[in-house]
């Protein structure tokens, strides 16, 4: 590593720890299984990761579940249910005064056996939630954010999660193809700025990623929620734009590498049939179950870092040499 | 700059350093007479070593191998979901293919949008029950933004390249 470098790398170790320190309250949570027994009651609210919970008592605050946890509630939720990539058994006679909140996760209702949909269960359980009961289904999230890359994960689903990857990576050369029908001077130099820098760009857009949700996470706990949403809506859009921009360069980039040996000429010659090698090559690579979204992940944040990095260096770079 | 006259060059020179120049002119003019023309090949090689310039995007050539490429993904899409559906038709199944990929996107907008307030205020109020999360989650971003800006001022501060005149 050249010693430029090392304050940044030095930084970067110490976030991770302090991050790691800060998690572990959570992590005392998630350590063994919860249950709040029959008769019991429990004041505040619950957070757990990837752990199971027996609710048969009453909790006051909200439950929030996330990263592959399970709860069985049989007694009553005084706030809202949340669940983020979790899954939860709402028992007959069980209650919930607030909303249900499910992202990407499983929602049942002992009284509605068959699997649960947002539409057809909110009738059932109103009886049974006080607030709105709102999901967003599996395919839904893999739509909405690109994390579920493989179709190979979800076997029952695997034909629709396909045909929707494959229509979103349309919709990414579509709009590779704006862009560089648009700026292909400004994209062609941002795309020159990858080589050699990969992994320091993706610090980069990780760096920028765990800024926005360090103030996002820190907004939420200090300013109303409402004020926090609109200020984190600016920053999801600023980073949504960092990224489209940024992993169009890299497909032009990878695209570059893939065509170097095309004459003028040829079909595979130019700029826009490097975006379109380069988004097939990771599009492809995104498509591999596991390694899928690693590397799908791995090049959103190089194209972060990447906008950041051509952004921040836009000063004047170009300087009329005098004779 | 300064400019010299070649006449004050001239007077300026020995017998000797004005026969030396002479000899030279008269060799620059025999190896410009005995040297060929460069010929078609020379021009042609030039002329295909040239790198994509950014203003030939605008040529309808650039963009036949995207547009095979972009056709080939959305009819891989649809050939993908249209297999298991085609007893249905070709005409109910396309329009099964629009109606669920249109409602994914949507309800996937929609839904993040309806869950959003939900979502934040539970995570706030998850937040604020932790105790020593706050101090932590400032050290956190004062770090990380710290990163980020100590980054951004050193990009900016790159050599300048110097434009060849």
């Amino acid at each position: 590593m050249r010693s430029g470098n090392r304050p940044l790398a030095l930084a970067l170790l110490a976030m991770t720890l302090l991050a790691a320190s800060s998690m572990a309250r959570s992590e005392e949570i998630s350590a063994s299984e919860i249950r709040v027994g029959k008769g019991e009651s429990r004041s505040g609210d619950l957070v757990a990761l990837g752990r199971k919970i027996f609710l048969e008592g009453e909790l006051g605050g909200s439950l929030v579940l996330v990263g592959g946890g399970e709860a069985i509630v049989s007694g009553r939720i005084g706030g809202s249910l949340v669940l983020l990539g979790a899954s939860a058994m709402v028992r007959r006679g069980a209650r919930i005064d607030g909303d249900v909140l499910s992202v990407g996760g499983s929602l049942t209702f002992e009284e509605n056996p068959p699997a649960y949909s947002s539409n057809a269960a909110r009738n059932v359980a109103s009886a049974q939630v006080g607030g709105r009961v709102r999901t967003v289904s599996a395919l839904e999230a893999a739509v909405a954010t690109e994390l579920q890359t493989s179709p190979a994960a979800s076997l029952s689903q695997w034909p629709f999660l396909l045909s929707f990857r494959l229509a979103l990576l349309f919709a990414w050369l579509v709009a590779s193809f704006l862009l560089l029908a648009l700026a292909p001077r400004a994209l062609g130099e941002s795309a020159a700025g990858v080589a050699g820098r990969s992994a320091f760009l993706a610090a980069l857009g990780a760096t920028a990623v765990l800024t926005a949700a360090f103030a996002g996470a820190l907004a939420l706990s200090l300013l109303p929620s409402r004020i926090s949403l609109a200020a984190g809506a600016v920053v999801l859009a600023s980073l949504v734009a960092a990224k489209v921009w940024g992993l169009t360069a890299l497909f032009v980039a990878v695209g570059r590498r893939l065509n170097a040996g095309a004459p003028r000429g040829s079909a595979l010659f130019g700029d826009p049939a490097a975006a379109a090698l380069g988004l097939l090559a990771l599009g492809a690579a995104s498509l591999v179950p596991v390694a899928g979204p690693l590397v799908w992940g791995a090049a959103s944040l190089v194209g972060i870092g990447l906008s950041l990095a051509s952004a921040a260096s836009r000063a004047p770079r170009v300087a009329l040499a005098l004779s | 700059m300064q400019f010299r006259d070649d006449a004050d060059e001239l007077s300026s020179l020995s017998p000797g350093e004005r026969e030396r120049d002479r000899r030279l002119e008269l060799l620059l003019d025999e190896c410009v007479a005995s040297s060929p023309a460069p010929g078609p090949e020379l021009t042609a090689a030039i002329l295909a070593a040239r790198p994509f310039a950014p203003w030939e995007v605008r040529k309808a050539r650039a963009w036949r191998v995207p547009a095979l490429a972009a056709a080939g993904l959305l009819a891989a899409s649809l050939a993908v979901f249209l297999a298991p559906l085609w007893s249905l038709g070709p005409v109910a199944a396309m329009d099964l293919w629009v109606r669920v990929l249109a409602a994914s996107a949507s309800g996937a907008l929609g839904a993040a949008l309806a869950a959003a307030p939900a979502l934040a205020d539970a995570t706030g109020r998850a937040l604020a029950g932790a105790g020593g999360l706050r101090p932590a989650l400032g050290g956190l971003l004062l770090l990380s933004g710290g990163s980020l800006a100590l980054i951004a001022r050193r990009l900016a501060k790159r050599p300048v390249r110097a434009a060849r005149g």
